[in-house]
């Protein structure tokens, strides 16, 4: 990280000269976008209902971690029930191209210093990673995908860190953080190889290859049997090849594990095996050979497109499910960009897939289309053990487990206590301290400026000193922008009735206009908290009161069930 | 122990909660196929409700901590001697000096690896060990198959219930028999409180069944997850609305959707019913003056700081709070019939470099138990209508994904193998007289010298059974006569799964 800031001040300049924001996607769409089998097409999407097509688009955002507030994806000028389409026009084809399309090394640059302060000297980037933390306990390189996916534009660079970090948490790919034998330097090795990879644009079973090889993949199966017996099931989906892996062990009997006084590092004893070993149906010599029947295998691209499906369907039926995998294979993909691209488009996804969200799709959906500003140290809490926020308290742990996160999002009554109750907590109810920098004193950071209710008492108009940093430079540009935006919103939202900043907050949280009963309830609690006035017969918001109002709805919402699903668009 | 190092170690039982879950990823998708039938179990109410604690081993442990008695020939044998890592491995040890060398003890276990504290429990009949469960049927080496189809007793993996789900729906087919009945002090069986408790998330031991054959389980029959400290995440803090208001205008909108979104609707119920009832299960878990009164000579025992010596579970011991929490549960709470504790895939998967850190888990989950073994025996309890309660009727079942190889590989650990053992503590009101203090099976060595294949396996004339057999015992002590039907699968295992045969008798000591 810290060789970036030499660069970033010529880089920005340039940046800033051809007018591009770290909001939006400025590189070139040297990636064809391309179409697939089963995806839902531009006059299926303009057929659906306005609150339909909101739905739609937070679920496709959602599922990568992003989201559009209400006021970006509609026109809301002339109130909620005469809302008009505003970048909600085109999502389809504005996705898939963002998705297509790389961005400029000086972009990269720019978000990565809005994310970071690689020297945290206070000038108040986005999240707080402490990259000067070396020991086995650090969460840094949890942090870091996460916070790129966040903060980074919809592009291929955020399709990228997505996929990444969702293949490490499946068992195709894990780290096992949880075992003795790796440390988080694993997750961060792990995750960077998947992201160059993809970024590469590199073949599934190109990945695969590399990915067999590696020191962290022995680190996770740590004996000649174990990995080879390992890589047959996971890759291949061969539960009953038994007899197979005592000959394909041989083949890479000469690669050990060293042990733990040793550091853990993959070793081959040089005498590599020079007989011939029949494994899965061909002959291979040598562990590379092994690696390289795996990876090329027929059964590579439906066993991994299989595992996939079943992490965005798990809770279709088992013929269900493998009519999605078949729909896809007929595209003949070859890349891990084809498959998810296939997925987040596919008509049956958006529209008619009903599944609980994950912590992270919730989480940062809910963030995104609220144009919330993180405290800095959330994402320190998601990745902590302990913390109310703590994806491993939420049964979700980040990149740790053996064989991957489970099929499906952990309700168990815990794993859901805790997710109902961080999400609630760290995100919804907010404490009244005027600092952003951690969970207790987040008044300015919290949600109510970005959803347009509570606007900033920052003053930006005040000049950074000469010898500011570039890290300081990009922070107050992201914030001029972002205020100019919200300035907007605040007037449009702040002059929308009673009904409609009901309509607006629920849409914001549960994708539908709040029904009569919900109206009428949450009016009463209103009134009687002293939030509204009379105006010549007419119950109007009180000034400065739009925050708590929406505070109250929201927490009504979290205590609804659908608050946790994506649902069927119908 | 670094901070770190002490944290993964929490793996090999507790630090992953969801862990077992994992498995419901199937390779590919698979049609249904018929698990066994519910309603072709015969129930007859067994004179006292047993309380079944499941602890699950996950990543599959070596047999060798209870079986040291095909050692010699393991050791000639192994790509790797053991007496190379472990000098005294081969030698019996000296029962008047635990401290001189020798690893063999009297009844064949290691040592080190918790042996001492099996042979304590052997003599005090809280223990006994099968050491020949051993897969036969659909004889995988995966994770994946091994776990579902013991945490299900059933090798229709995919569609079958977990062994508590079986359970639950077998006593909920069976509530007639049960409502009002002595056993549930005059109540409803859906009155009973935290029946079903999972300590290790979401437990595939709860997997809900998805057979053609499936009982609509109401939510109080359903497994609960707990923290295995009892926090109390379902405890809400105050937002700044009338939090009544809110909740009634839950109540209003929700029940409309409850069924659509059925498992975040059970989710919110769950929390609405702990948050105040988890208070008094942590009370109760911290209050050292709930655990027995040992004497003074106990290595379990402590000064309770009121001059009273009591049983206390080990610190810095990576099982203890959740084998504590467990137990406590099933002490405090007669209504909790079938709990499961587990947890992280891996802490027993010994592929490498294994020996030392095998030594250490097995003394320490050994040793939680021998302290279990006596909070059972040696606890007190009183019924709903405060009249004195037998503790007898509790039973620990330890067991895992499959046994290992018995060569020490290239990576000085050991591969996927098949027979494993069966520790069973406890419960002498549920089982045959004399099922209690004993080593049941006989072993060999099997597999080419020098080559990684080598395994234990029963000896033509020893006792043997499946795994599946774990769950169809448990089955059985809960009143199914023919729990043979829950184990079946049409496809694969028509038969089903007969009972462990607790009458069998046991192994004579070594020396």
């Amino acid at each position: 990280m810290h060789n970036i800031k030499p660069l970033a001040l010529i880089l920005l300049t340039s940046a800033f000269l051809w007018g591009c924001t770290a909001d939006t996607p400025s590189g070139n769409s040297s990636n064809a976008v391309k179409s697939y089998s089963g995806e839902l097409t531009k006059s299926e999407y303009d057929a659906l209902t306005n609150e339909q097509k909101y739905q739609v688009a937070n679920k496709l955002l959602g599922t990568m971690f992003k989201g559009v507030p209400v006021d970006e994806f509609f026109d809301i000028s002339n109130g909620m029930d005469n809302k008009t389409l505003k970048s909600g026009a085109n999502l389809l084809f504005d996705t898939k191209r963002a998705l297509a399309t790389d961005l400029t090394q000086a972009n990269v640059i720019e978000n990565d210093l809005i994310i970071t302060d690689p020297d945290d000297d206070d000038n108040n980037s986005l999240f707080r990673l402490n990259f000067n933390d070396n020991s086995d306990d650090a969460t840094w390189p949890k942090q870091l995908p996460l916070s790129r996916i966040y903060q980074y534009p919809l592009s291929k660079d955020t399709l990228d860190n997505w996929i990444a970090y969702v293949l490490a948490n499946t068992i195709l790919f894990s780290p096992a953080e949880e075992i003795d034998s790796t440390t988080v330097r694993d997750v961060q090795k792990v995750f960077d190889k998947l992201r160059e990879d993809l970024r590469a644009n590199k073949t599934v079973s190109q990945i695969i290859s590399r990915h067999q090889r590696t020191q962290e993949n022995w680190r996770r199966f740590r004996s000649p049997e174990d990995n080879t017996r390992e890589m047959i099931e996971i890759y291949l989906g061969l539960f009953d090849r038994d007899a197979d892996v005592p000959r394909a062990s041989i083949a890479c009997k000469n690669l050990y594990l060293t042990d733990e006084n040793a550091g853990y590092e993959l070793i081959s004893n040089g005498f590599a095996n020079t007989e011939p070993q029949y494994v899965l149906d061909t002959f291979v010599t040598t562990c590379g050979d092994f690696y390289d029947v795996v990876a090329n295998h027929p059964l590579v691209m439906p066993r991994v497109t299989t595992s996939i499906v079943e992490y965005f369907f798990f809770t279709k039926t088992g013929e269900e499910r493998a009519e999605i995998v078949a729909g896809i294979l007929s595209d003949s993909p070859t890349t891990f960009q084809d498959i998810f691209v296939s997925i987040l488009f596919n008509k049956d996804y958006l529209l008619n897939n009903e599944r609980p969200k994950s912590v992270e799709e919730t989480f940062y959906s809910l963030s995104h289309q609220m144009d919330w500003r993180p405290y800095r140290d959330v994402l320190e809490d998601m990745t902590s053990d302990l913390d109310e926020l703590s994806l491993k308290q939420m049964g979700w742990p980040i990149m740790s487990l053996k064989l991957g996160r489970f099929t499906g999002v952990p309700l168990d009554s815990l794993s859901f206590a805790n997710y109902h109750k961080g999400v609630r907590e760290k995100l919804i109810l907010g404490s009244t301290d005027s600092s952003c920098n951690d969970e207790d004193s987040n008044r300015s950071c919290r949600w109510s400026t970005g959803l347009g209710v509570n606007p900033s008492e920052a003053d930006l108009t005040v000049p950074l000193a000469d010898d500011a940093t570039d890290q300081a430079k990009v922070m107050r540009q992201y914030e001029v922008n972002r205020m100019a935006k919200i300035e907007e919103r605040t007037d449009r939202v702040t002059g929308l009735s009673l009904d409609d900043y009901i309509d607006y907050v629920f849409m914001t949280g549960l994708q539908r206009n709040a029904s009569d009963i919900e109206k009428t309830d949450l009016i009463t609690m209103y009134t009687t908290a002293n939030y509204l006035v009379d105006d010549d017969g007419v119950m109007v918001i009180r000034d400065g009161r739009h925050d708590e109002m929406a505070q109250i709805a929201l927490d009504y919402m979290t205590r609804l069930p659908e608050f946790y699903y994506y649902m069927k668009a119908n | 122990m670094k901070r770190r190092k002490f944290i993964k170690s929490m793996g090999a039982l507790g630090a992953t909660l969801a862990a077992p879950s994992v498995f419901n990823n199937s390779a590919f998708i698979k049609r249904a196929s018929a698990a066994g039938i519910i309603q072709d179990a015969n129930f007859v109410a067994p004179a006292v409700l047993p309380q079944v604690i499941n602890i699950f081993l996950y990543g599959g442990p070596s047999e060798l901590s209870a079986n040291l008695t095909n050692i010699t020939d393991i050791n000639a044998n192994s790509q790797n001697p053991y007496d190379a890592v472990r000098g005294d491995i081969l030698m019996n040890m000296d029962v008047a000096d635990a401290t001189a060398p020798g690893q063999i003890t009297p009844n064949g276990f290691w040592k080190d690896a918790g042996g001492l504290a099996m042979e304590d429990m052997l003599a005090t009949s809280d223990l006994s060990i099968y050491r020949t469960i051993n897969r036969r049927k659909d004889n995988t080496r995966a994770h994946r198959n091994s776990i579902l189809s013991s945490q299900k007793s059933n090798l229709d993996i995919e569609m079958s219930g977990g062994v508590g789900t079986t359970l639950a729906s077998v006593l909920f087919a069976n509530k007639a028999q049960l409502d009002g009945s002595t056993l549930l002090n005059g109540r409803q069986l859906e009155e009973m409180v935290l029946p079903f408790v999972s300590f290790e998330g979401e437990s595939s031991g709860f997997a809900v069944d998805s057979s053609a054959s499936s009982v609509n389980l109401p939510l109080q029959m359903r497994g609960i997850s707990l923290d295995t400290n009892f926090d109390n995440p379902y405890a809400r803090s105050s937002g700044i609305g009338n939090d009544a208001a809110i909740e009634a205008l839950v109540d209003k909108i929700a029940p409309a959707t409850n069924s659509r979104f059925q498992k975040v609707a059970d989710g919110f119920t769950n929390r609405k019913n702990l948050q105040s009832r988890i208070t008094g299960l942590r009370t109760n878990n911290d209050d050292p003056t709930l655990l027995p009164v040992v004497p003074g000579t106990d290595p379990d025992s402590a000064d309770d700081g009121a001059g009273t010596n009591r049983l206390v579970y080990p610190n810095n011991n990576r099982y203890s709070s959740r084998v504590k929490a467990a137990v406590t549960l099933a002490m405090q709470n007669p209504d909790t019939l079938y709990i499961t504790v587990g947890g992280g895939l891996g802490g027993w998967d010994d592929h490498d470099n294994s020996i030392d850190r095998y030594e250490t888990r097995m003394t320490q989950l050994m040793t939680v138990l021998r302290v279990a073994a006596k909070h059972i025996r040696l606890g007190s309890r009183n019924d709903i209508n405060g009249n004195p309660l037998a503790t007898d009727n509790i039973i620990i079942n330890v067991h895992g994904d499959f046994g290992r190889n018995v060569n020490l590989n290239g990576s000085m650990g050991w591969d996927h193998g098949n027979n494993q053992n069966l520790f069973t503590i406890g419960g002498s009101a549920i089982r045959p007289a004399g099922a209690l203090g004993k080593v049941v099976g006989k072993t060999e060595r099997f597999g080419d010298s020098g080559q990684n294949r080598q395994f234990t396996r029963p000896t033509t004339d020893s006792y043997e059974a499946e795994p599946m057999s774990i769950g169809s015992t448990v089955y059985s002590y809960f009143g199914v006569q023919n729990p043979e039907v829950l184990t079946a699968d049409a496809d694969m295992n028509p038969a089903g799964d007969s009972i462990i045969d607790e009458t069998v008798a046991g192994e004579p000591a070594l020396f």
